[in-house]
């Protein structure tokens, strides 16, 4: 009991780091996943463009503007004049899309002067962009057209603001949805999970087995009357049992972050997560097993959890990635963990219990596997030639 | 004696395996990893507007306006963008097959004057189809209402109709810096707070209350400010040479083009380094136990360089929008912002200001840290 206790109490030196991975974690990695969650639809449902505008005019032709795209997107308070600001806004992508309506647009619209009334700023030629332009460009196009046509000002902004209104009731019809075609919340979640559950446990193991390894307490409990059994096993429970708490830590504050969103498919991604936790806890003792630095320890961490976590899929979505770097992201076990988060995403609930499932999980396992041994051999070599 | 300091201040801290480490190579390691995963993003955006791939069926026994509307939109326009790539089908039943193989995203079915849109999913893809139909409706009830209350301006709407009025233009700013280099950027940040506890590691070696060493150099004649100084120098230019090995391995052996003159970029990192320095200098003074001076300057690094972009591209543009304030005071932010600012715009207002900040935070930590550290007494060692 007393091996048990220290080792418990030997991590309380690494609280100021539990916090903070566990703080990231649940603002930032809640943040993320409800950015990057989508539900299963049925119905059509039109995309809106988040937009910023700087109406300069105040005019009633470009108030008709502002009240369109106010009544078919996202309009979004630009909360800076500077267009440098803004131009860094839309690009990454706290806004799609920024409108800026200069002081003489209804003037330049009223005497048939009217190329590049409108100036915008978008974060570069993306589909958003086009949609949107068209939009606009359309709504604008009926203005223009019904002026030239004899309309007067009032007439023709309602004329067309009636006639888009109409056209919102011309909607595509959604043949089929499949469980492909949408990512939870708790994926969300569970993907960025990799990273901070990678470095807690690197970071708390490796204070545990950093302790036990030091010579004063190795050469002390070597002396008590415990055998070496008992030591040993006293070592694998208390590490094991960390393990244990700081998985349903994380486990337990997604569930807590997502308690309105359905969890129906919770077990596996709970049998995932302690797979991974095998994995992290193998990583924490083959890195405590190559060196005996704290600050060792936290480079090792550091270098490997990152670096895995921008090579299989954690921060930049698999999708953008090359075929080439996915092959060779095979050979690291966040891959598998990450590929077991989008299988249970996209397969129907009683579907995913089953061999692929199976062989995911299995992969973690042996790379946990890999890197006990590995970190063995290596504590068995330095020990060999003294190192 | 300056000199003689400098020197071994810097065979000191070379010889240290953990600076090494976590200063020479952990960002060339990053930085690979950020290249193979996602380098090719840096020169094609992977938000570029693709073609849409539609299915057309038209049950109609001849062509429609609107299939040359859809043979319109088929066309390379002068911005080189085909907006459609359309394959016509027989009947439903074959263009919902290739929907279902993912050959195309939807599908148009034109019966009669109605067209309906058919789809999949939901997402700007569709939305965009949907809206080449609203267009194209728009134009038919536009043209009808005109013919009703001014029947002699029909001529006029339809050639307004047909002409590309060129009423938008997208304003320019010149280089667009793609949003993946900003991770770089963030690592260059990152690498250059890491310099932080190359001043506590000197720190352990002059404070007679920490080492051995601190001992003997508290109680040897030299002056304490020359030695101190040239300890900080030492380490700067260790960072700096670390920071510049980073930056020409991003520019000349990955080859990603960060956008900024070599020596200009080194500058900057060089102003981070400082700033890295004096931080690591004035949490050594302020913790005077040598247990948190490689954890506290790490959480001090990572915790900036997250906040700069590090391992999320839009939480510094977030914060920048939400509270811009914290940007002006997160080191970190201040370096990547300086970098993506010069790429971008050149040397605006906002870049100055950012190197002023800078220079003014290496000053304020040294001078309380100065403050903390000078005539030390102790009552029992």
């Amino acid at each position: 009991m007393s091996v048990f206790k220290a080792v418990f109490k030997s991590i309380k030196s690494t609280f100021g780091n539990l916090i903070l991975y566990f703080a990231i974690f649940t603002f930032f990695g809640n943040l993320s996943a409800k950015t990057i969650a989508t539900t299963n639809e049925t119905m059509f449902k039109e995309s809106k463009v988040s937009v910023a505008i700087i109406n300069n005019d105040e005019s009633a032709l470009s108030n008709g503007l502002v009240d369109y795209l106010k009544e078919t997107q996202k309009v979004v308070n630009p909360r800076t004049d500077s267009l440098e600001d803004i131009n860094e806004n839309t690009r990454f992508g706290i806004y799609n899309y920024a409108v800026i309506i200069p002081e003489d647009f209804s003037e330049k619209l009223s005497n048939g002067d009217a190329e590049n009334a409108l100036e915008y700023i978008s974060a570069g030629a993306s589909t958003s962009e086009y949609l949107l332009t068209q939009k606009i460009d359309d709504y604008l196009k009926d203005v223009v057209i019904y002026l030239e046509c004899g309309y007067s000002e009032q007439e023709a902004i309602d004329l067309t603001n009636k006639q888009m209104i109409k056209l919102e009731e011309t909607k595509a019809l959604v043949q089929s949805s499949t469980e492909e075609d949408h990512f939870s919340f708790f994926s969300g979640m569970y993907t960025f999970n990799a990273y901070s559950l990678m470095m807690i446990l690197c970071t708390c193991i490796s204070s545990a087995l950093l302790f036990m390894k030091n010579p004063d307490v190795k050469n002390r409990i070597s002396v008590s009357g415990m055998s070496f059994q008992k030591r040993n096993t006293a070592i694998i429970t208390s590490v094991l049992l960390l393990g244990i708490i700081l998985t349903l830590l994380c486990i337990v504050a997604v569930h807590i972050l997502g308690f309105n969103y359905s969890s129906d498919k919770s077990i596996y991604y709970i049998i995932n997560t302690f797979a991974l936790m095998l994995i992290g806890i193998g990583m924490a003792y083959l890195i405590t097993s190559i060196t005996s630095s704290e600050n060792i320890i936290a480079m090792l961490s550091n270098m490997l959890t990152l670096s895995m976590c921008f090579l299989c899929g954690v921060f930049v979505s698999t999708d953008l990635m090359s075929a080439s770097v996915l092959k060779a992201a095979q050979f690291l076990p966040l891959y598998w963990y990450v590929s077991a988060v989008h299988y249970i995403n996209d397969t129907p609930l009683g579907q995913i219990w089953g061999t692929t499932f199976a062989t995911k999980i299995s992969i973690e396992i042996l790379f946990a596997l890999i890197f006990f041994a590995l970190g063995m051999i290596i504590s068995r070599k330095k020990e060999q030639y003294a190192v | 004696m300056f000199v003689r300091i400098f020197l071994y201040k810097i065979k000191e801290l070379t010889r240290m395996r953990s600076i090494v480490g976590w200063n020479f190579l952990f960002p060339l390691v990053l930085a690979t990893a950020f290249y193979v995963g996602f380098g090719n993003l840096i020169k094609e955006d992977p938000d570029t507007f693709k073609t849409i791939d539609v299915g057309y069926v038209n049950t109609n026994s001849q062509d429609s306006p609107f299939s040359e509307l859809l043979e319109e939109l088929s066309k390379e326009t002068d911005e080189h963008i085909q907006v459609l790539n359309v394959q016509s089908f027989k009947d439903e039943k074959s263009a919902s097959k290739a929907m279902d193989d993912k050959k195309i995203s939807g599908f148009y079915l034109e019966n009669g004057d109605k067209i309906n849109t058919v789809i999949k999913e939901n997402g700007l893809a569709s939305t965009t189809l949907n809206q080449i139909v609203r267009a194209y409706e728009n134009a038919k009830f536009q043209l009808e209402e005109i013919t009703t209350n001014h029947p002699e301006k029909i001529e006029q709407a339809i050639k307004l109709q047909s002409k590309d009025l060129n009423l938008m233009k997208e304003h320019s700013f010149g280089n667009n810096t793609s949003r993946y280099l900003q991770y770089f950027f963030a690592l260059i940040a990152m690498s250059s707070l890491f310099s932080s506890w190359i001043s506590t590691s000197m720190l352990n070696g002059i404070c007679a209350n920490i080492s051995e060493g601190g001992k003997r150099f508290e109680c040897a004649p030299a002056n304490k400010l020359v030695a101190v100084a040239a300890g900080t120098l030492a380490g700067m230019l260790i960072q700096s040479v670390s920071n510049a090995i980073v930056v020409i391995y991003i520019q000349y052996v990955l080859n990603i083009n960060i956008g900024i003159p070599l020596g200009e970029t080194i500058l900057i990192t060089t102003i981070g380094s400082g700033i890295g320095i004096a931080a690591g200098t004035l949490i050594g003074s302020l913790l005077p136990n040598p247990k948190y001076h490689v954890v506290v300057p790490l959480l001090f690094s990572m915790t900036c360089s997250f906040f700069s972009g590090l391992m999320w591209d839009q939480i510094k543009q977030l914060i920048q929008y939400k509270c811009p304030i914290i940007n002006k005071i997160n080191p970190a932010a201040l370096i990547t912002d300086s970098l993506f600012i010069r790429a971008t715009y050149g040397r605006t207002d906002t870049y100055i200001q950012n190197i002023i900040i800078m220079l003014s935070m290496i000053v304020g930590c040294l001078f309380i840290s100065s403050i903390c550290l000078r005539r030390r007494k102790y009552v029992s060692l």
